[in-house]
């Protein structure tokens, strides 16, 4: 069923005006960031470039929760939410600039790591894994894998755009399988790589789980933002409802829960057990400032979410689901905030200049890219066959 | 929802068979309505016979006490816990199709959600056995709960995982009854309002409350089987972490391991809807439901196993590298004792059943065949069992005291009590079967039209009720 | 207190969803609808106040968790404090399992109640249907005829339209 224009573009769509206006803060926020990023690494010690590790794998991380929830979507066959489908299709798009600024880390900065720089005598297989070429060598693999499938994910779909062919769909399907094995492998490893081994003699094996938790929360919120964006600006008037902002909301509802629960899991059986080597972890982060943001931590990701979340009405109101999706976002700032920088037993626990100036550019980057990814196709998958169901979608 | 034809091509019916309302009734009550076969008194008389010899052991074990298992002082769990695991982890399925599918608007749900929820009930009753005859006094087991009492009061100790672990299984009990039961209470109506039998009649019309089909409450029941759904799974999710956590707040390498709440989460689930795959596949043939419950039900279960046994492989996965990442000596040998110790032939039981053969599933030929897909069912049955035989024994019977390794074995009893508890649950389940609707009919109802384009009947001249009820 | 309804029965969903419709747009008023399954949208079409349930459920869960946290913390800490593996007297972590399941357990067994006592269910009770197929194949949509705007011969008319098996006029 075709409800829409075959050539359904964000220019002819949008209110111009009101998006120019949107653009130049993004760009000024760039420009905030790039000065940052000059700056820091010219002048910056260890909290610039852990400040520079915090926002690129906040930005990877939204990237690949774009493409987990595109391959969620072909595998489970759900139609509801294939009008939506071209906002995580478009933040995949920050996977290469996420991952550039994470291996400006691993490169320019690697004494992040400690196990890089001074003296540590790991023996047998932890001398093994983390060492630094192999670890190098594994951060492309990890970024070439995620680049690579989700831009043949998103290809299939724009091609399914102009061809109409069903075979589209069959082959993202196969593809979206295959990526999803990857993908588990993958950011697992990454998390292991990237930010547990910041504490290498720390370990704990659902550490990966908690990271795919606050990715998925934090990509679900980033897609309602920008859903209620493209709403406003026009483009996306009459694609999604209060129906669509409900499931939304239902999902991140469930995965921030999902995210403290797997938060208490690692907490409470480390609490519990108490033995040294994993209790150093958790005491530097519930004592003193580190104590007061773990509890914030704990509100933005979880509780703010939950209770807001729960009356149906709550989550069919754009401004109440908008706001709670900033929330989400910088709780998962301070979290990834709180996996980094105590990691450094001397850092203090106040948020820095860089950080700051980083997460201006931040913003300004994910804007832009999503804008300009945008513009690549139409704004919703015009000749997707679940269209009509999802267009025509009701609780 | 949308109504367009390309729409229609795209979503293919869930019921076969081009089914009316009343057909639906009529086919689902009338699996009980007829007279027992003689398969199902076979079935019966062994699932009973089976019961009876369980009943016998947990009878002696009562009385003369647990001495008469195998354990030893190195492993002091085994055959117990391991099957209480078992147990409820098979009855996680159930809540995971009537609620989280729910939630999840999977509509093909209809078709097993019934016999699931059944199921679950009659796994958590198997599974709370095994606990209750460890108390060794059983009679004894009110202790437990947290009442005044004059032992000082002495209350329990809630910092205690297995204080825990009673909340937890007694309230997904009481959760999942009532969940079954609010689910049956409009077939109840049905099977009230078209007994033939004065018996069936008073009882069903006896436990339907009096539903009348009134659209009022229709809506109120809609809104608790949400809130039942919203409350069942994170409850579901909360005591198979529980269940976790009885081995994971301990300080045994092996036990001790951070992902052991998800892990254990997945492989129950993993572990029921083989189950529940295995029975359903039986009965399917059985009671003829082969229209209600089709290859696509089939396919969907099995996408819902890959997915749930690769997250398990994963975790296998997880724990290894952690391990050797981990460069403590104690966690590397328990894995490597797992591995290739006296053990690893349960090991890799456990290996080849939940990891390597599911894999099978991932080509649609195979899913399409519901021979080789019962067949893997009872496969990921038993690799389950040995998962949990793996980590509870493995991980005791070799500890910091080389002078103190043992080996366990179980005993006689404790093996006949395992069969016992297998008989309770096919007795129970087939005696489920005999008396109520093993499909939720008025679930299936609502799903009747999904793919179907029915004629419009012809305008009718208006009738007198009375006529049409005659008719 | 005798009211006089008039009664439609209809055998598909499509139908009885758009003679609900087609009946309140005349501004009749739906006194019930009696249905063998629960139709996606027919609350809504026949205009029926969404239930209140979930606020009873909030209200006994958060009642139910606050109590067992309580509860946990006065047995462990005050009324009879032992000392186990070391753990603090108010060991917070360990408290939110059961509590979690307390929770569960209020909410879930008291809405059930709630339900059943706001539904009139109660076991024994006698059912009064207006149609003996609505359990089975049946939709039965039943109109208030005391309305100033209602007409029978209009009202039979829509049940016509919408495919009607049976009208009926009766006393309640």
């Amino acid at each position: 069923m075709m409800t829409t224009s075959p050539t359904y573009r964000l220019e002819e769509t949008a209110d111009i005006g009101l998006a120019q206006k949107w653009l130049s803060l993004f760009r000024v926020f760039m420009l905030v960031g790039a000065a940052t990023l000059v700056a820091g690494a010219l002048l910056g010690g260890d909290r610039f470039w852990s400040g520079l590790l915090l926002v690129s794998v906040f930005l990877v991380g939204l990237g690949l929760a774009g493409g987990a929830l595109i391959a969620f979507e072909y595998l489970s066959g759900a139609g509801w939410s294939v009008a939506v489908r071209r906002v995580p299709e478009a933040m995949t798009s920050f996977l290469p600039w996420g991952g550039l600024g994470v291996l400006l880390v691993l490169v320019l900065h690697p004494s992040l790591y400690p196990w890089m720089s001074h003296e540590h005598h790991f023996a047998g297989f932890k001398a093994f894994w983390l060492n630094r070429p192999f670890f190098l060598a594994r951060a492309v693999a990890y970024l070439v894998i995620w680049i690579g499938f989700t831009r043949l994910l998103v290809r299939n779909s724009r091609q399914q755009d102009l061809t109409g062919d069903a075979r589209c769909r069959q082959r993202n399907v196969a593809v979206s399988a295959a990526f999803t094995v990857l993908f588990a492998l993958t950011v697992w490893l990454a998390s292991v790589d990237w930010l547990m081994s910041l504490e290498p003699e720390w370990f704990s094996t659902i550490y990966g789980v908690l990271f795919f938790s606050g990715l998925m929360s934090s990509g679900l919120a980033t897609v309602v933002l920008f859903g209620l964006w493209l709403r406003r600006l026009g483009p996306w008037r009459g694609v999604i409802n209060e129906e669509h902002l409900q499931d939304l909301g239902k999902l991140l509802l469930t995965f921030c829960t999902f995210w403290a629960y797997i938060w208490f899991s690692q907490y409470m059986l480390i609490w519990y057990a108490n033995i040294p080597e994993e209790t150093g972890y958790y005491i530097h982060r519930v004592r003193g400032a580190w104590g007061s943001l773990t509890i914030v931590n704990l509100l933005l990701n979880w509780a703010i979410p939950f209770f807001v979340l729960l009356p149906r009405n709550n989550k069919r109101n754009s401004r109440i689901i908008g706001q709670v999706a900033v929330v989400v976002l910088v709780g998962r700032l301070l979290d990834l905030y709180l996996m980094i920088v105590p990691a450094n037993r001397e850092a203090s626990a106040l948020p820095d200049a860089w950080v700051v100036g980083l997460t201006l550019g931040l913003i300004g980057v994910a804007g832009t890219v999503f804008w300009r990814a945008m513009k690549q196709a139409a704004v919703v998958p015009v000749r997707d066959p679940l269209l009509g169901e999802s267009l025509h979608y009701h609780q | 929802m949308s109504t367009d034809a390309q729409h229609q091509n795209l979503r293919p019916p869930w019921i076969l068979g081009n089914k009316s309302l009343s057909d639906v009734s009529r086919d689902i009550c009338g699996i009980f309505e007829r007279k027992p076969t003689a398969l199902w008194w076979i079935a019966f008389l062994v699932a009973a016979s089976m019961l009876a010899v369980g009943s016998a052991a947990m009878i002696y074990q009562m009385a003369t006490g647990i001495g008469t298992w195998g354990l030893n002082k190195t492993v002091g769990w085994a055959f117990d816990i391991t099957n209480f695991v078992f147990w409820i982890g098979i009855g996680h399925a159930g809540t995971l199709i009537s609620a989280i599918l729910f939630l999840l608007r999977q509509k093909w749900r209809t078709s097993v959600n019934r016999a699931a929820e059944a199921m679950t009930l009659f796994a958590v009753m198997c599974a709370g056995l095994f606990p209750l005859i460890h108390m060794g006094r059983p009679w004894l087991f009110y202790w437990i709960f947290p009442y005044p009492n004059n032992r000082g009061p002495l209350w329990v100790n809630f910092r205690s995982p297995l204080v825990w672990d009673f909340f937890a299984i007694s309230t997904y009990f009481i959760i999942s009854a009532g969940f079954w039961y609010m689910g049956l209470l409009p077939d109840l109506a049905t099977i009230r309002d078209r007994a033939t039998s004065k018996l069936r009649r008073w009882l069903a019309g006896f436990f339907s409350l009096g539903w009348d089909g009134s659209y009022r409450t229709w809506v109120r029941y809609e809104s608790l089987y949400m809130l039942l759904a919203g409350l069942a799974t994170p409850l579901v999710v909360s005591v198979h972490t529980i269940v976790s956590w009885d081995f994971a707040t301990s300080v045994i390498p092996g036990w001790h391991t951070t992902i052991f709440p998800p892990y254990f989460v997945c492989g129950a689930v993993f572990s029921g809807f083989a189950m529940v795959l295995t029975l359903m596949l039986i009965a399917r043939k059985v009671v003829h439901l082969e229209d209600y419950f089709t290859h696509r039900h089939v396919g969907a279960m099995c996408k819902i196993i890959i997915l749930t046994g690769s997250l398990v492989g994963l975790a296998y996965l997880t724990e290894f590298f952690i391990a050797a990442y981990s460069g403590n000596p104690y966690e590397q040998f328990v894995f490597i004792n797992r591995a290739f110790g006296p053990y690893s032939w349960a090991y890799w039981i456990m290996v080849s059943c939940n990891v390597i053969t599911p894999q099978l599933l991932w080509f649609k030929r195979i899913r399409g065949n519901l021979m080789i897909v019962f067949l893997l069912s009872l496969v990921i049955n038993v690799g389950m069992w040995f998962e949990r035989f793996v980590i509870i024994v493995s991980s005791l019977h070799r500890d910091y005291l080389p002078s103190s390794w043992a080996m366990y074995t179980p005993s006689l009893i404790e093996v006949l009590t395992f069969i016992g508890t297998f008989g309770l649950f096919f007795s129970a389940f087939l005696l489920f079967c005999r008396f109520l609707p093993m499909i939720a009919m008025a679930e299936v109802k609502g799903v009747l039209r999904e793919g179907h384009h029915a004629p419009a009947p012809a305008p009718a001249a208006p009738v007198r009720a009375a006529q049409e009820v005659e008719a | 207190m005798s009211r006089r309804i008039f009664m439609g029965i209809f055998e598909r969903e499509e139908d009885i969803l758009g003679a609900a419709r087609a009946v309140r747009e005349r501004g009749w008023t739906i006194v019930d609808i009696h249905a063998p399954y629960a139709v996606h949208g027919l609350d809504k079409v026949a205009g029926f106040a969404p239930s209140r349930l979930p606020w009873i459920c909030f209200a006994l869960g958060v009642l139910g968790a606050g109590l067992k946290m309580w509860f946990e913390y006065w047995t462990t800490a005050v009324s009879w404090p032992i000392n186990v593996s070391g753990k603090p007297w108010d060991s917070l972590p360990a408290f939110i399992p059961v509590t979690f399941e307390v929770m569960v357990l209020l909410a879930g067994v008291g809405t059930v109640i709630a339900f059943l006592l706001s539904a009139g269910l109660r076991p024994g009770k006698r059912a009064v249907l207006p149609h003996p197929r609505v359990t089975d194949d049946r939709f039965a949509l039943l109109i208030e005829e005391a309305d100033a705007v209602f007409s029978p011969v209009e009202a039979a008319a829509l049940c016509a339209k919408f495919h009607a098996v049976a009208t009926e006029e009766y006393e309640a």
